[in-house]
């Protein structure tokens, strides 16, 4: 919302500066920038004088004209508007002059005569759509005067973005009211009078109230014999201010009226409200009106509608309907200010999807007991603007009217909360500024809370009252804080750091993924996965929660290596979803982690060649990660899947934990992309049982042997491992394979493993005939089983 | 017994020579003045006859090894040299280091890391929650009525079964204050969705972190020192801290925080607004219509309770100016973190 600086001023005796105005109000809760309403281009345009007016020699359509500029001599300049005559005041663009457009104001000859401006039409000053002449401006307006102050009468226009509880703050008057009780000022109500004719209101219109819940209040004025013109520039320069375009002498009055008070009003031209009435009431399903914006509506009974006798007039709270609109030749009104529910509204404006100034007031809730006061205000506004005379009395439905309500406070609570030590007279300076009237005893005040505040209601709302107005930024800071004495549950987030340090130590980029994808696009890494669909997503291509990380960081793959990033090294550490009926929230939420890995995981350099990524740096990342961070035993078994090729089932105590394969076509629009890829659920405690016991180190000293066997092709290394661990004995420390032959100089269908053996014991120095002992019981062993045989020992 | 002397002077002479490091060609001139045919050493050598003749034996042997004690030395100082030649020669040094590949921790993360951080050492602990929550948590128990215009301010989005994606992290304020009894004082960090379209503002997720103080006599007064020494650990010590009136549902009364400007120092500029201000968060006091929602009797407990968004803070402290490089991912940006 935007509000006039000047009109604030009418309020309150402030000498602030704009700036620090807007301060005061951000301070006090409503917070405020000043803006520039008119645009950039306005610096360049003046109020200027035409002096005389002649005929272009050389064309019939344009004029030369001397006009005053303010400073210096009055300046040549065409114009080809018809309207133009000498002693007019108008707008002109200035040499130098650029327009949104493009088009630039220069120094320039027309059929030979000099132009040093441009005299501008509103639509050029993208005032309004009126191109049928030049702008023509006030008698009194100054040459040389700037268009920007010309239009605003040298207001600042302070833009305001106010939370949803303080409808109170919705107008001017609420605005300043605050600032009353910030600056410790008084607050001045604005003073007019009301003038009655003999005849009654309640003679020429009656009001029914169908729905008292939906509508409470209801007043109506009667305003006959206005003329409908343009506003006075008072009022034009303050609406400019507020952001609201000027409309005529009587709908500007509503508006102005609205901006003060903070009340909607509305305005029906009478000769077409029938019957002599108005209902409201809500609206029948499917029942139609057509809105002043021209657009038909069709209803349901969450509107509420004012009627006539015959037909609905108006979308309570919302818009005003065409049928009734206050036109040019309009001469008789009646004005409506009523009170609705801010529920109803809300429903309403929602159905039509259609928010307006009043909805927008309406929803948050206006004052129901400022009704008489805001209708008053507006029939004397009126009288003023375009004549007319207001009929006696005004005709007010208000069955069950609304009371202010009591709220008590504890000053002591007050303090004891805000962390303050503020007296209660001060106390009660603040609220009587608030207009929150009370009595106070030994610290226990008696509000009474005027129903423009429906947002205090507790202690705790008065509370607030009291710290905002004090001033937060005044609530002094204590020197010490408290630490309670106790441990509170905690999430186990040091796994989750300790295996992103990990990773990040040995190269690898970490990424933050979107949740969100498409439902058909969920990959089925572990099979069981089954999506939580969103009952109103964005988008499709987010609808729904991912099951798992796979497709968001394939995605991210493919969009590096299209930008020619191949090596990848990528993981994600996140969340993910999938539907569990006997979960509260119908979800059950894990953290998984997936890695991936594409063209060399180590470049080539000067010193070495490169190397390709293989399952087999991805195997060895992720027992790393469980072995060294978490003390876990990872095993992999090989299994089909349709997700991948080469894939391995990682187990944990037994459990499948993951899956770990080379990436096949896991969609149509990633069909290029290949890569390794992992993805681990990450156990909830993972680790967090280890105890990490020291083991004194051998003093011993270590024995090398390296074993090497020609054995069948097809003997996986997995067993040929488990054979030596079983016969190794106790001293063998480990084995390690570091090399595998198979081609020339060996028999076809076999190949050559070669093993480091590495012995140790933890008593003694361990004698060649113990080492030879373990090591001919080892290939004993893989003899049996595989029928290998020895190739080679390197001694 | 000056002959025996002049051995002995001979081999001080020689290794003095040795201790002013000679370069290659001053060895050899070394060498030839005690080795060399007429050198000292067999200058010495021809003056055995004046020694005794019982003890020429002892002499002779005496001047040999000094002659051999300086051909070592010499051989071994010339090999030295050499082999400083040698390496100098043979290895180009100037080659480039191998390199080491470095990860990198994505700037959320970090960013996150240093909140905990400086929280820990304020006494929180961390707890987290789920990102899919009843509208219990997420809503009526914060306090937020049914039809509140609040409840526009974050567009949710509902899973078909009427749960939401928790559009802040304070639904787990909730579970925290049913499961535990006060004190509570926690930092919640996690992930939250808001439906609103994706521009460079804006995305349809993002992260927070909630803070949460529970205990006998809290005050507004503490909750505002806790965030202005957050504010100086992790913005520098020279920041300024604004509290602003607001409204939020669970808290009462409710604040906006802002933090000087670290562009332009609060002069004003195009990142501030010309404000000279920088909103970083809300808190406020925890409304007793929360406490009254997980059974806490607000007369005996009060409490306060902050949010920032991590987002929004590491592009301030980054520079970076569209919210949607964060989940692009592109490693060129990831790299430089």
């Amino acid at each position: 919302m935007n509000i006039s600086y000047n009109w604030l001023k009418e309020y309150i005796d402030i000498d602030l500066e704009p700036k620090v105005l807007a301060e005061k109000l951000t301070d006090a809760g409503l917070e405020a920038v000043i803006v520039e309403t008119l645009p950039e281009f306005f610096e360049t345009i003046v109020v200027g004088h035409v002096i005389s007016r002649e005929q272009h020699p050389d064309a019939d359509k344009l004029s030369v004209c001397m006009i005053d500029l303010g400073a210096g001599e009055a300046q040549q300049i065409i114009c080809g508007a018809p309207n133009i005559a000498a002693g007019q005041n108008v707008p002109v663009a200035t040499v130098g002059t650029r327009f949104p457009d493009g088009n630039a104001i220069k120094k320039a000859k027309l059929r030979g005569v000099e132009s040093n401006g441009m005299v501008c039409s509103e639509r050029e000053l993208e005032l309004s759509q009126d191109h049928s002449g030049i702008m023509v401006l006030d008698e009194s307006a100054k040459p040389g005067t700037n268009m920007k102050s010309y239009l605003s009468g040298n207001d600042v226009s302070i833009e305001l973005d106010l939370t949803p509880d303080r409808s109170d703050a919705l107008g001017h008057l609420g605005i300043a009211r605050d600032l009353a009780a910030s600056l410790n000022l008084e607050l001045k109500k604005p003073v007019f009078e009301v003038i009655e004719s003999n005849t009654d209101t309640s003679s020429l219109i009656s009001v029914e109230l169908e729905d008292v819940q939906a509508c409470p209040r209801y007043a109506a004025r009667i305003v006959r014999g206005v003329t409908i013109g343009d506003s006075p520039s008072w009022i034009r320069q303050r609406l400019q201010s507020a952001g609201i375009r000027s409309i005529n002498n009587v709908v500007d009055a509503a508006n102005y009226v609205l901006m003060e008070t903070g009340h909607p009003l509305h305005t029906f031209d009478l000769r077409y409200i029938e019957g002599e009435k108005i209902i409201v009431r809500k609206a029948r399903d499917k029942e139609k009106i057509t809105t002043l914006d021209g657009k038909e509506r069709e209803l349901d009974d969450s509107v509420l509608l004012i009627c006539d006798g015959v037909k609905p007039v108006a979308v309570a709270g919302i818009m005003g309907g065409e049928n009734s609109e206050v036109k040019g030749d309009t001469t008789d009104l009646l004005l409506e200010s009523a009170y609705f529910d801010p529920i109803v509204v809300r429903r309403g404006a929602k159905k039509l999807q259609l928010a307006t100034d009043a909805s927008h007031r309406f929803e948050r809730g206006t004052d129901p007991n400022g009704i008489p006061f805001a209708l008053d205000r507006l029939a004397s506004l009126i009288v003023e603007l375009a004549g007319g005379e207001i009929t006696q009395g005004m005709v007010d439905a208000y069955p069950s009217p609304i009371e202010p309500i009591v709220v008590t406070m504890r000053a002591a609570r007050c303090n004891a909360i805000l962390g303050t030590d503020i007296s209660t007279v001060t106390m009660s300076g603040i609220l009587n500024g608030l207009e929150l009237f009370h009595t106070e005893s030994e610290g226990l005040f008696q509000v009474s809370v005027p129903t423009f505040r429906p947002d205090i209601t507790r202690e705790i709302d008065l509370v607030e009252e009291i710290g905002r107005i004090h001033g937060y930024n005044n609530i002094p800071l204590p020197d010490h804080f408290r630490i309670a004495n106790k441990i509170n549950k905690k999430t186990p987030d040091q796994i989750r750091e300790k295996i992103i340090d990990q990773l990040a130590a040995i190269g690898f980029n970490q990424i933050y993924g979107n949740g969100l994808m498409a439902v058909e696009e969920h990959p089925a890494v572990f099979g069981d996965e089954e999506a939580l669909v969103l009952a109103n997503p964005l988008s499709r291509d987010m609808a729904s929660m991912r099951t798992s990380l796979l497709m968001g960081v394939a995605k991210v793959a493919d969009y590096n290596i299209k930008r020619r990033q191949v090596d990848l090294k990528l993981f994600e550490l996140g969340q993910v979803s999938t539907v569990d009926l006997n979960s509260e929230t119908g979800a059950r939420e894990t953290s998984h982690l997936g890695i991936f890995i594409s063209g060399d995981v180590r470049t080539k350099q000067w010193s070495s060649e490169a190397e390709p990524a293989t399952i087999f740096h991805l195997k060895g990342f992720v027992s790393s990660i469980f072995a060294d961070l978490f003390g876990k035993t990872i095993n992999y078994k090989a299994i089909p899947h349709d997700l991948f090729s080469d894939t391995l089932e990682i187990l944990m105590d037994e459990e499948q934990v993951g899956v770990l394969g080379s990436l096949k076509k896991i969609d149509q629009n990633l069909k290029g992309l290949s890569g390794i890829y992992t993805e681990i659920r990450i156990p909830e405690n993972l680790g967090l049982d280890r105890r990490i016991h020291y083991q004194q180190v051998s003093v011993f000293p270590v024995v090398e042997r390296d074993l090497s066997i020609l054995i069948d092709s097809d003997v996986s290394y997995e067993n040929v491992e488990e054979t030596i661990r079983k016969n190794a004995g106790k001293s063998l420390v480990y084995s390690r394979l570091y090399d595998i032959y198979e081609g020339k100089s060996i028999a076809s269908g076999k190949k050559s493993l070669t093993f480091r053996l590495v012995f140790q014991n933890q008593q003694r120095t361990l004698t060649e005939k113990e080492i030879d002992k373990d090591f001919q019981r080892i290939l004993r062993g893989l003899e049996d089983a595989y029928k290998a045989t020895l190739r080679e020992a390197i001694l | 017994m000056s002959l025996f002397k002049k051995v002995d002077d001979l081999r001080s002479e020689f290794m003095q020579a040795l201790a002013s490091n000679p370069a290659l060609s001053d060895l050899e001139q070394i060498r030839q003045n005690f080795l060399g045919r007429k050198g000292v050493i067999n200058d010495l050598f021809k003056k055995i006859q004046e020694i005794e003749a019982d003890r020429r034996g002892e002499f002779g042997g005496l001047i040999n090894q000094l002659k051999l004690d300086i051909h070592d030395h010499i051989e071994a100082r010339i090999n030295e040299h050499r082999g400083e030649e040698k390496a100098l020669s043979s290895v180009d040094v100037t080659l480039p280091g191998i390199q080491v590949e470095r990860g990198t921790i994505h700037p959320i993360e970090s960013t996150l890391r240093d909140f905990k951080q400086i929280f820990h050492r304020l006494g929180f602990s961390v707890a987290e929650g789920p990102e899919i929550e009843t509208q219990w948590h997420n809503f009526d128990a914060l306090n937020f009525p049914p039809e509140h215009p609040a409840r526009d301010m974050q567009d949710t989005f509902f899973l078909k079964n009427d749960s939401v994606l928790r559009t802040h992290t304070s639904p787990v304020q909730i579970r925290l204050m049913l499961e535990e009894k006060p004190p509570i004082r926690s930092i919640m960090p996690g992930r939250v969705y808001r439906n609103e379209a994706i521009d460079a503002g804006h995305y349809c997720l993002f992260h927070q972190v909630e803070g949460l103080y529970v205990d006998e006599h809290v005050t507004m007064g503490e909750l505002k020192a806790t965030l202005e020494l957050f504010c100086r650990e992790y913005f520098g010590e020279s920041v300024k801290l604004r509290f602003r009136p607001s409204f939020f549902p669970f808290t009462e009364p409710s604040s906006e925080m802002d933090v000087s400007c670290f562009l332009c120092g609060g002069q004003g500029c195009r990142v501030c607004k010309q404000t000279g201000w920088l909103e970083i968060g809300g808190c406020g006091m925890v409304d007793p219509n929360v406490f009254k929602s997980v059974n806490i009797d607000s007369e005996i407990y009060t409490g306060y309770a902050f949010g920032m968004g991590i987002e929004r803070i590491a592009m301030m402290k980054y520079g970076i100016t569209d919210i949607r490089l964060l989940f692009e991912n592109d490693v060129r940006f990831l790299k430089q973190f």
